[in-house]
């Protein structure tokens, strides 16, 4: 068995690293990852041809080592602390723009790292008349270099690129041979303090030694024994500043001087491709209109598209749920298993299309370079509301899952900027509120069309994520009105080119992601639904022996009930939810409503399932689950529990509350402090009380 | 002149763009002394605007788009 490897994934941004991670490892992954772009390491592994198991990490995409984001510390902070252990770094960089992505790789040569690169999209060389003299340029470089397509190409490009994947894995041993070349010591640093303190760290390369003292402030706390000497140096920011100028100033020209002997670009052949197509994206009439549309149609497809495989889930699982309870004996364990899992595993899955059509289009969007031209169209409209364009990234994978797109916001540079869209993300309809809303918009909004062909249940859906985004405005109106702020906002986005999108990238984030969604939500929905189903079954005196008071108690009410629901009532869910049903109450819930809003408090969809199992205890099974819930009588006055009043009230709580643990969790993660996730969570709910209230009060 | 003044369809070689009141990043994209700029549009609200640096398509916002020096090349 030969001794394991360790190599880091590093490069530009748009670069197709990740693409090309994918292709090296296929599914063998160890941590999954969020839509859109990568925000923190992504650990996969394969084995060289000699059985070398290799460990690979991929980075965040980043434009130097110098990190101008927080996305971007993370790769600085992975490779100086190397807790890792890092081996060797391959660098991918795009063909298109070679100079570019070589300034990357000379900062990770001089930081002593055995470097590797691979220039990826040479697929595209051809076409665009770009030629390399790759052995003149490893030997310039002294490191080894080939030339990598992630994409899978029609005809004999399939074999071809699938060739030179199995080339890389051979040639990752060569970079451990080669003598990596140092730029950076002749860029002298006499002026700085460094100098002094070099003597007394002899295994660091000089490069390192500057990165510790120029970026001491992104790990000061994490290294501060190790590398004390140069911590105590005292901090000239102004003399930094220049350094690193003069130290990307100097990178270019021996970039160009490199390149000029092995790069050759006819710029004739050169299509505009990506020009063209952006003559139209972002017109100004043709631009937005195009950007809208594409909104409505994502929207329409998750309501309509989705509608029909959740109605065979929900099929499916109730006919299971009978056929299990026709065939097996009646007893605690068949309603474990049946009201209990059964149910709660419904829950889970029935959202699992919606889900899949939202981050099959976030990936989309992302893998074909629009999203870049979301952040540009969008800028404008995002500066009144102390937002950035790239807000937009985190405020639509919002749309997926709040928990992403919080720590998708670390790509904004801009402090205050980032914190706002932090703060407001929650807002954003996700895909665990949707559950909810489809249910109760199926209960109380008529199944009719507009004008013979808009979808009324679809145009409530839209109006809910327009509210959704609308309080996230208006809050980041207000905090950008309180938080104060030193920085200046600087606006730099690379747009990138126009691609095809390779389907296999697709197929992992839809997948890495339900699978996070099925199994991460799903745990909990699963286990509170068995809790909730221990809580509906079991409980005091009345309910022991809730035959005999039953009968009692039937004499002296008018109205007549059903043993089952009273049990329910007495059991020890139904103590709880009577007791906080005085809360309640004005915004025009029941105590069962009450015991699901309480529930969802850990995950929003654990509403639907706790619906489902509430009302699967005791009831005739046969039934869907919406039309379960539809039927349900309010014991006393014998109305409908959904009325319209009702509904809208829930949908209106449900835009505006804070109930997502995951959520508070990493805000108070990403922030640093209690103190965000805490107003967060205050201010939403708070919110959501007083909507609910008013307009059950009104249409009542 | 500055970068702000280029009008739309028009090529220059940047002349300035270094003192310290930008980012680094900005720089290490490929912004640097020598390097050929072209306006490609700006965004229907009015900012951002788009260029091409060098081999890179890129979007500035103004506050930085002021700070640039360029020189204009007629062709």
């Amino acid at each position: 068995m030969n001794k394991q490897i360790k190599i880091a994934l590093v490069g530009n941004p748009n670069t197709g690293k990740t693409s090309l991670f994918n292709k090296l490892t296929g599914l063998h992954k160890k941590i999954g990852n969020y839509p859109g772009i990568t925000v923190s390491r992504v650990v996969g592994n394969f084995k060289l041809d000699d059985g070398t198991p290799v460990d690979i990490i991929d980075l965040p995409g980043t434009y130097s080592l110098h990190p101008s984001s927080k996305d971007e510390e993370v790769v600085l902070r992975e490779l100086m602390l190397n807790r890792e252990k890092i081996d060797g770094v391959l660098v991918v960089a795009d063909v298109n723009n070679l100079k570019r992505n070589l300034i990357l790789l000379t900062e990770l040569q001089d930081f002593g790292f055995p470097v590797m690169l691979a220039i990826n999209m040479c697929d595209e060389m051809q076409k665009k008349g770009i030629e390399i003299d790759i052995d003149k340029l490893q030997e310039l470089l002294g490191i080894p270099v080939m030339l990598v397509s992630a994409k899978r190409s029609k005809g004999d490009g399939l074999r071809q690129g699938k060739g030179k994947i199995h080339q890389m894995h051979e040639r990752i041993p060569e970079m451990f041979k080669e003598k990596s070349r140092k730029y950076f010591e002749n860029y002298h640093l006499t002026e700085t303090n460094v100098d002094f303190v070099k003597k007394k760290y002899p295994d660091l390369s000089l490069y390192k030694l500057f990165l510790l003292y120029s970026e001491q402030d992104k790990f000061k706390k994490l290294i501060k024994s190790d590398y004390k000497d140069i911590l105590e140096l005292p901090f000239e920011e102004h003399l930094v500043k220049k350094l690193l100028q003069k130290e990307v100033i100097k990178r270019y020209q021996d970039i160009n001087s490199i390149l000029k002997q092995t790069y050759k670009i006819d710029k004739s052949i050169a299509t505009g491709f990506t020009g063209r197509i952006d003559r139209v994206l972002l017109h100004k009439f043709w631009g937005l209109l195009i950007f809208f549309m594409i909104m409505a149609v994502i929207f329409q497809s998750i309501f309509s598209f989705a509608s029909v495989p959740m109605e065979w889930i929900d099929s499916f699982f109730s006919n299971a749920s009978v056929f299990l309870k026709t065939n097996l004996p009646d007893n605690q364990l068949t309603g474990l298993l049946t009201d209990g899992i059964l149910s709660g595993i419904a829950g889970v899955l029935m959202f699992v299309p919606q889900i899949t059509i939202l981050f099959l289009f976030i990936a989309l969007l992302e893998e074909m370079g629009y999203m870049s031209r979301i952040v540009f169209l969008m800028d404008r409209i995002m500066q009144p509301f102390g937002l950035s364009g790239k807000s937009v990234v985190p405020l639509l994978s919002g749309t997926a899952c709040a928990v992403p797109a919080i720590m998708s916001a670390r790509t904004i540079g801009n402090a205050k900027e980032r914190l706002i869209t932090m703060l407001v993300t929650p807002f954003i309809t996700c895909s665990a509120r949707l559950p909810v809303y489809s249910i109760i918009i199926a209960l109380v909004i008529p199944k009719t069309d507009l004008f013979g062909f808009i979808n009324i249940q679809g145009l409530v859906l839209l109006a809910l994520y327009f509210l959704g985004f609308f309080a996230a405005i208006f809050s980041a109106f207000m905090l950008n009105k309180i938080i104060k702020s030193n920085y200046k906002r600087f606006f730099i986005l690379e747009m990138p080119e126009y691609k095809l999108p390779i389907f296999k990238n697709i197929y992992i984030t839809v997948w890495d992601n339900l699978k996070a969604f099925v199994f991460g939500a799903g745990k909990i929905i699963v286990a509170f639904s068995i809790i909730l189903w221990f809580l509906a079954t079991h409980g005091g005196e009345k309910f022991k022996h809730a035959n005999q008071y039953f009968k009692q108690e039937n004499v002296q009410h008018a109205q007549q009930m059903d043993l089952s629901s009273y049990k329910l009532e007495h059991s020890y869910l139904g103590v709880m939810g009577k007791s906080i049903e005085p809360v309640i109450r004005p915004l025009g819930y029941d105590w069962k409503i009450g015991i699901a809003i309480l529930t969802s408090f850990a995950a929003r969809e654990v509403f639907v399932s706790t619906l489902s199992t509430i009302y699967s205890v005791g009831d005739d099974d046969s039934q869907l689950l919406k039309d379960r819930i539809a039927s349900e009588r309010n014991v006393e006055t014998g109305q409908k529990t959904f009325t319209f009043a009702v509904g809208i009230s829930l949908l209106l709580f449900y835009v505006f509350a804070m109930q997502c643990f995951s959520t508070l969790a990493v805000l108070r993660k990403e922030t640093g402090s209690w103190k965000w996730p805490t107003l967060v969570f205050f201010y939403m709910t708070g919110i959501a009380y007083i909507t609910a209230f008013v307009a059950y009060q009104t249409l009542k | 002149m500055d970068l702000y003044n280029l009008k739309i369809g028009q090529k220059a070689i940047i002349k300035h763009c270094n003192d310290g009141k930008l980012p680094l990043k900005l720089m290490e994209m490929g912004c640097v002394t020598g390097e050929r700029i072209f306006f490609i549009g700006r965004a229907p609200l009015g900012t951002p605007y788009y260029y091409k640096i060098g081999d890179t398509r890129i979007a500035l916002g103004k506050e930085i788009v002021k700070e640039i020096e360029v020189d204009l090349i007629h062709e």
